[in-house]
This record gives C-alpha cells, sequence and structure tokens, in this order.
C-alpha cells in the first residue's frame, strides 16, 4: 500500500492530506456530526496512519504536505474578502471592537500565567503558552522574543484552535451571546483561524469580524505580552 | 466562477504576498507577511482599486477549505510528543481555562457594549 516511490513523493503528504480531508468532510454529512469540524478526524486520521504504519516516517508526510501549508498565506489574505464585504459594521462598532480585542488579550495572557503557574508547568512551557491564542506566525514570534519554546507554541495554537472550531459556537450558546459580530469577535480572538474557519457555514458577519480579530489580536499581543510579563513575575 | 477567473484570482493573491513579504524584508519588523497581504487587500477592495469579483472566487474556495490547510500544523504536534507528555495536565488545562475565559469574557463584553451603544 505504502511502496518507496510513493512515499518519498510530495503525493504522499499532498494526497493524504487532500484525500483525508475529503473523506472526513463525507464522513461528518453521512453521520450528521454536524458538531464535529471535518479538520479533526482528518487530523487523527492522519497521526493514527503515520504513528501505527511501520516504515512510514513524518518527515515523508511533511515533504508533500508544506505545500498544503503554504496555501494558508493566500487564505489569510483572502480573508480581505469578508472584512470588505462587512466594512460598514465593522466601521461602525469599531470602539466595541478594540474594547474587545484588548480585554481578550489581556484575559488570555493573565489566566495562561496565573493558571500554568498554579498547576506547576516549569517556565519555559509556560511562556510558549502565552500566545497560544493568535495566528501561528505571529505566535511563533512572541513565544521567541519572550522566551518560549516556538515548537510548543505551534502545538498549544493549533490544539486551541481545535477545541475552538469543535466547541466554541456550543459555548456561546451556553453564555447567550446572540450576536454576529460578539461571537466572531470572541471566536478570532481566542482560537484564530482554525477556529473561525468554524464560521465560514454558520455566518458570513462572524467570519469577517474573525478575520478582524485574527489580525488585531495578532498585533495586540505582541505588543501587550512583553510588556505585561515582567509585571506579572513581580506579582508572582 | 470561469477557470480563468480563478487563475487570475490565485496569481493576483500570491503577488500580493510576494509584494507583502519584500515590504516585510526592507522593514526589518516581525510581522507575518500574510497579515499585511490581507491589509493591503483590504484597502484595494475599498479603495476601489480592484472590483470584489475579481478575487472572490479563489477566496471563496480558500476561506471555505481553511480546515482542511491547518492540517499538515496539526499532524506537527507528533514531533513535540515528549514535552507535551511531560507537562500534559498543566498545558492541557491551562489551554482549556484560557480558551473559555478568552471566548466568554470577550464575547460578553462585545454584547454588553453592542447592547448599550446600539438602540
Amino acid at each position: 500500500m505504502f511502496p518507496d516511490s510513493l512515499l518519498n513523493s510530495p503525493l504522499f503528504g499532498i494526497g493524504l492530506t487532500v484525500i483525508l480531508y475529503a473523506f472526513s468532510e463525507i464522513l461528518v454529512d453521512r453521520l450528521g456530526l454536524r458538531v464535529l469540524p471535518p479538520f479533526v478526524p482528518a487530523c487523527v486520521g492522519i497521526i493514527a496512519l503515520l504513528t501505527c504504519t511501520p516504515g512510514v516516517e513524518y518527515k515523508q508526510y511533511a515533504a508533500g504536505a508544506e505545500f498544503i501549508n503554504f496555501l494558508l498565506g493566500p487564505a489569510t489574505i483572502a480573508l480581505a474578502l469578508p472584512l470588505y464585504k462587512n466594512r460598514k459594521v465593522i466601521a461602525q462598532q469599531a470602539l466595541p471592537i478594540l474594547g474587545g480585542v484588548t480585554i481578550a488579550t489581556l484575559v488570555a495572557i493573565v489566566v495562561v500565567y496565573f493558571c500554568a503557574k498554579g498547576l506547576g508547568a516549569s517556565e519555559k512551557v509556560l511562556l510558549s503558552l502565552i500566545p497560544k491564542s493568535v495566528t501561528t506566525p505571529i505566535a511563533i514570534d512572541v513565544s521567541k522574543t519572550i522566551g518560549g519554546i516556538p515548537a510548543l507554541t505551534t502545538a498549544a495554537v493549533i490544539f486551541t484552535g481545535m477545541l475552538g472550531a469543535t466547541f466554541n459556537h456550543k459555548l456561546l450558546k451556553l453564555f447567550g451571546i446572540k450576536n454576529d459580530i460578539a461571537a466572531g469577535l470572541a471566536i478570532g480572538a481566542s482560537s484564530h483561524g482554525l477556529g473561525t474557519s468554524a464560521c465560514a457555514g454558520v455566518s458570513p458577519v462572524q467570519l469577517a469580524i474573525g478575520g478582524v480579530a485574527i489580525a488585531l489580536t495578532g498585533i495586540a499581543t505582541s505588543i501587550l505580552a512583553p510588556i505585561l510579563l515582567p509585571i506579572l513575575k513581580s506579582i508572582w | 466562477m470561469s477557470p480563468t477567473a480563478l487563475l487570475r484570482g490565485i496569481a493576483f493573491l500570491l503577488l500580493l504576498q510576494w509584494v507583502s513579504t519584500l515590504v516585510i524584508n526592507a522593514l526589518g519588523v516581525p510581522f507575518p507577511p500574510a497579515l499585511l497581504g490581507m491589509l493591503i487587500l483590504t484597502a484595494l477592495l475599498c479603495g476601489g482599486v480592484i472590483p470584489a469579483n475579481s478575487v472572490e472566487g479563489i477566496c471563496d474556495i480558500l476561506i471555505s477549505k481553511m480546515g482542511m490547510l491547518f492540517l499538515p500544523a496539526g499532524v506537527s504536534v507528533i514531533l513535540y510528543a515528549d514535552v507535551i507528555r511531560a507537562e500534559w495536565l498543566p498545558i492541557l488545562v491551562t489551554i482549556v481555562a484560557a480558551s473559555i475565559a478568552v471566548l466568554g469574557s470577550t464575547a460578553l463584553f462585545l454584547q454588553g457594549m453592542l447592547k448599550k451603544g446600539g438602540k
């Protein structure tokens, strides 16, 4: 099933990613699991296949998967379209949006700091978790700046996004949030692009505001994290 | 959406990313080029420099299947299995607690603000 000629070609990584994602979409659709983003079964499936199949290495997957990962760049730029389409709503609500982004950034840093410290995480791990709510490229930069492990930050960012994509809408319902601007901003600010991708089928306003939140929280975190950390360290 | 429009759309997005990368490199600031590209494209659309329908098809495809594009990053988690295994409990609890705290506080703050300022 996996001859070397396949494993050593980009077809392996690209094929595995696209085929398993398409299969997960069918699975989620057929079983009526609307609550589950196709990302989750696909991710679990690929990890299981890579770790359980003898002779298959992560490196071989990564060689092709790199091409798919590259498309995150154009996809991030594409978020400009929902931004543009909802420019009127955004301009009208500029102040609450900026306030919300500031709150999200502060809560993220403070809660991560005290929670990780209280549970006895090592300092390296704690610092790696600080930027976990922002988009991967910014999170990696912040992690480097404050002394975390960028690789662990990437893992934390993705896990946060997976949790968000699966549970955000259920939690917001629980909190009684009905406003699409409030929901979109909270989703983008707490679980970046992966969480926001789950808004694609729900509401174009959520998607647009999510895009704004990703950009603004990223900027706010890269400014506030290095300022806030010394203050938190002096408290505890 | 015609194949030609799709091709031109992706060509334009790649061009924007290229330009953004050049700008970021020239400025030497730690900012992701794709986010700058997003801001530039928003400005171009709002300023009426390019019509929305010229990028609409490709943007819709990329956004609606963004979950798939995150798969390689998601799978790369297996590389850090050792660190995660050593401190899994604080990592897990912190991520879950902070995610709920950020989501809840931001959404409730905004809903409150919008209600007050709305009508």
